[in-house]
């Protein structure tokens, strides 16, 4: 006779096995897709990784490189100015056309439709609209200013205007991400403090500095911390429009991870950098946590 | 239904019909009679291993059935250019070459040309090597992700047919890696009409930069342009080759980004827009193709492009002439960039003998006129330009293209990638109106820190 051993699972294991056989294939996906990539860049980060494969362990050597290296930096902080720019014109449009679609205004519910579109359109269909709209000599942009006599700009030519247009690009998209999140954060805030305000004979800017931006603050801190986090992970607009140029003036550093690591074939190097920037993006969003909770 | 056994076999044994298929074909055509005879024997064959030996028909033209390839069932990945890989002279290639060799099954996929590097290098990298790859041979050869071929042309025997330029294109520390497809380069396009309006003379083959820009500023306060300007890498290249300039220092080891001569023409050709205000502004990396649309709709007097514009340039109805480029800063030196492409093998493909005989095809001659004649792309084979009517080339606006491909060579800084993005950005930076030798100076100080 042949016993064959049972498995014996504890109460606590069996009362969690269904979870873990729920979770199971969406951790797997989390663990192929994310966790181990993640893993395989810090290993790859630590080698003279090219083309044809690695050619030897190398240290902290790459890292050293990453604190030497001007053009990180210099990408680190065109990165950080789209980040600020869009951020900033894109969650004030958004708050403001937010404002304008709570209220009963014509057309208003043609608008709640449209608004939304940009978002759910490929961020490289929006960008190569983009650079046609911003084209110099055949575009939509220089076209009407030339209508109005005054001279054609070089959108995405010239190193002084090619990032302010990026940013316009990611604003625009950041207004119509953002709306109904403000929008909905609008509608929740207390009715009874805009009356007491009123009784108190505030106008409607007191009543907007003084009630709503303090009542939406942490919606404000949210979508805040998620543009800067999209911010960084900005290309496709890049590859649509400027290619990092001209001259280096659209260099952000997912496009200088992507030119070192596929362009110039320095593999390991490229890892480091992106590691580089996932500690950077974490102090950053802490600072902001923290920040939020004083 | 008619029923072709030859093709049915064809189908069986590369794979592409089942034998579940195959019944269905053979009882819609002749019901179960069918299944005796021919269909039975097809049917035996289908699950037997015993490679068929046996090569198909080769039309007139093609290289005769390589009976090394014949064997064993073989995919051959092919990824080739988006404005190739759907033409009729490749579809048609496809299908020949499927009739010879009925057992290998052409994969052909595509990419735009800029996106091809990463295609190739991930594949690469990936362990998955694509068997045939369409872009510039030498490049891949330099970064060690093509296979070289010495072996399989000294097999051929057919070097000596080829353009002595043509095969610069594969060619990297005397090695080859692949087969040019095809060549072209960049020369001079003018609108007579306009240049009639500003009553500015005609450019000709011995005009240098000076005398060029003497009468391109005849067109200065007009409401179209003198010249459509272009910051492409390439395509400056060319313009500073015309001056007698080469970015690489001889023996092709390093670069010689700000010389004098590259300096001199780039200065020339991009004070044309932000100084001398004659010129169109340049078109972003992914609009390279604008200054060849406003020569179309009549916007500017002058262009620099290649052949391919040709035929867009003879639909739009523009008056236009043509010539070599601009003979240098003072009419002593002659060149321009050639252009065009190969097709070359993935490191570690397993197919490499049935990929060099598909890239042998694409050069064939039949196929080659194909190419000339349907898509405006030029042959690499010599003897085709003997009779430039056979390649439908007897147009007197591609005399002056034919007389420049002589003196045209390769954009070879493309195979030190930080050289190119460096003079890349030297380029652009000139043409936004720093001072050339400044940028390039710029340029060269880059190249220098990436160890070029």
């Amino acid at each position: 006779m042949i016993l064959h051993p049972r498995v014996v699972l504890s109460p606590r294991a069996r009362r969690h096995l269904g979870a873990y056989l729920f979770i199971g294939p969406a951790l797997f996906l989390l663990v192929l897709f994310n966790i181990w990539p993640a893993v395989y860049t810090a290993w790859l980060s630590l080698q003279d990784y090219g083309i044809l494969g690695s050619n030897g362990f190398v240290g902290l050597r790459n890292y050293a490189h990453v604190l030497g290296d001007s053009e990180f930096w210099h990408s680190l902080l065109v990165t950080s100015v789209y980040a600020a720019g869009s951020a900033a014109l894109g969650l004030a449009g958004a708050l403001g056309l937010a404002v304008l679609v709570t209220r009963r205004l014509p057309f208003m519910g043609w608008f709640r439709v449209l608004y939304f579109v940009p978002s759910v359109t490929s961020l490289f269909v929006n960008a190569t609209i983009f650079s046609w709209m911003m084209d110099y000599n055949l575009g939509l942009f220089n076209y009407w200013l030339t209508s109005l006599h005054w001279q054609r700009i070089p959108w995405v030519q010239q190193a002084s205007w090619a990032l302010f247009s990026i940013i316009l690009v990611g604003a625009w998209g950041g207004v119509s991400y953002n709306l109904p999140i403000y929008a909905a954060a609008l509608g929740s805030v207390n009715r009874d403090l805009y009356e007491a305000a009123a009784l108190d004979g505030a106008n409607g800017w007191q009543k907007f500095w003084s009630i709503t931006l303090p009542a939406i603050a942490p919606i404000t801190r949210y979508t805040v911390i998620l543009a800067i986090i999209g911010s960084f992970q900005l290309i496709a607009s890049i590859d649509a429009l400027t290619g990092g140029g001209p001259e280096n003036a659209t260099m952000v550093t997912i496009k200088y991870i992507q030119t070192q690591g596929w362009e110039f074939l320095h593999f390991g190097y490229a890892s480091a950098i992106t590691l580089f920037l996932l500690v950077f993006l974490l102090v950053v969003t802490w600072l902001q946590l923290r920040s939020g909770r004083e | 239904m008619e029923l072709n056994l030859d093709e049915l076999e064809r189908l069986v044994m590369t794979g592409r019909m089942s034998r579940r298929q195959l019944i269905r074909h053979l009882l819609e055509a002749g019901g179960v009679a069918a299944l005796i005879g021919p269909g039975a024997a097809l049917l035996a064959g289908c699950g037997q291993s015993t490679p068929n030996n046996a090569g198909g028909p080769v039309p007139s033209g093609y290289p005769a059935v390589n009976n090394n390839i014949t064997g064993n069932k073989i995919t051959l990945q092919v990824l080739l250019a988006a404005d190739y890989y759907n033409q009729p002279p490749f579809v048609d290639l496809y299908a020949n070459f499927m009739k010879a060799y009925p057992n290998i099954n052409l994969q052909v996929s595509n990419a735009v040309w800029e996106d091809i590097p990463t295609k190739v290098k991930t594949a690469a990298l990936g362990g998955v090597p694509v068997d045939v790859a369409h872009q510039h041979a030498f490049v891949y050869g330099h970064i060690g992700v093509a296979e070289p071929v010495d072996d399989l042309w000294t097999k051929w025997g057919k070097i000596s047919t080829f353009l002595p330029n043509s095969l610069q294109d594969v060619t990297w520390a005397g090695k080859k890696y692949g087969i040019p497809l095809d060549v072209n380069c960049l020369f001079t396009f003018y609108n007579k009409d306009l240049f009639d309006q500003v009553k500015a003379t005609y450019p000709t083959a011995t005009t240098t930069y000076p005398q060029l820009l003497t009468e391109l500023l005849k067109f200065k306060g007009q409401t179209f342009k003198a010249i459509g300007l272009s910051n492409s890498a390439w395509g400056n290249s060319g313009l500073a080759r015309a001056n007698g300039g080469d970015l690489l220092k001889g023996d092709e080891t390093g670069v010689q980004i700000n010389s004098a001569n590259v300096v001199a023409a780039l200065k020339w050709n991009s004070e044309l827009g932000w100084k001398y205000q004659i010129g169109t502004s340049p078109a972003p990396t992914k609009r390279q193709d604008e200054p060849g649309f406003l020569f179309e709709a009549k916007q500017v007097g002058l262009l620099f492009t290649g052949p391919w514009d040709l035929p867009d340039i003879k639909k739009s109805g523009v008056n236009f002439g043509s010539t070599e480029l601009p003979k240098g800063l003072d009419g002593s030196t002659n060149g321009s960039v050639q252009g065009g492409g190969s097709l070359f093998v993935g490191k570690g493909s397993k197919n490499r003998e049935a990929a060099f005989e598909f890239m042998k095809w694409c050069v064939a001659k039949p196929h080659q006129i194909r190419m000339a004649k349907e898509m405006a792309r030029w042959p690499v084979i010599a003897d085709l330009y003997t009779d430039p009517a056979t390649i439908g080339a007897n147009d007197p606006a591609l005399a002056p293209y034919f007389n420049q491909l002589k003196y045209a060579k390769p954009y070879k800084l493309e195979a030190f990638p930080e050289g190119d993005k460096a003079w890349s950005d030297g380029v652009a930076a000139a043409y936004n109106g720093t001072d050339a030798q400044k940028a390039l100076d710029a340029a060269q100080a880059t190249a220098a820190k990436a160890g070029l």
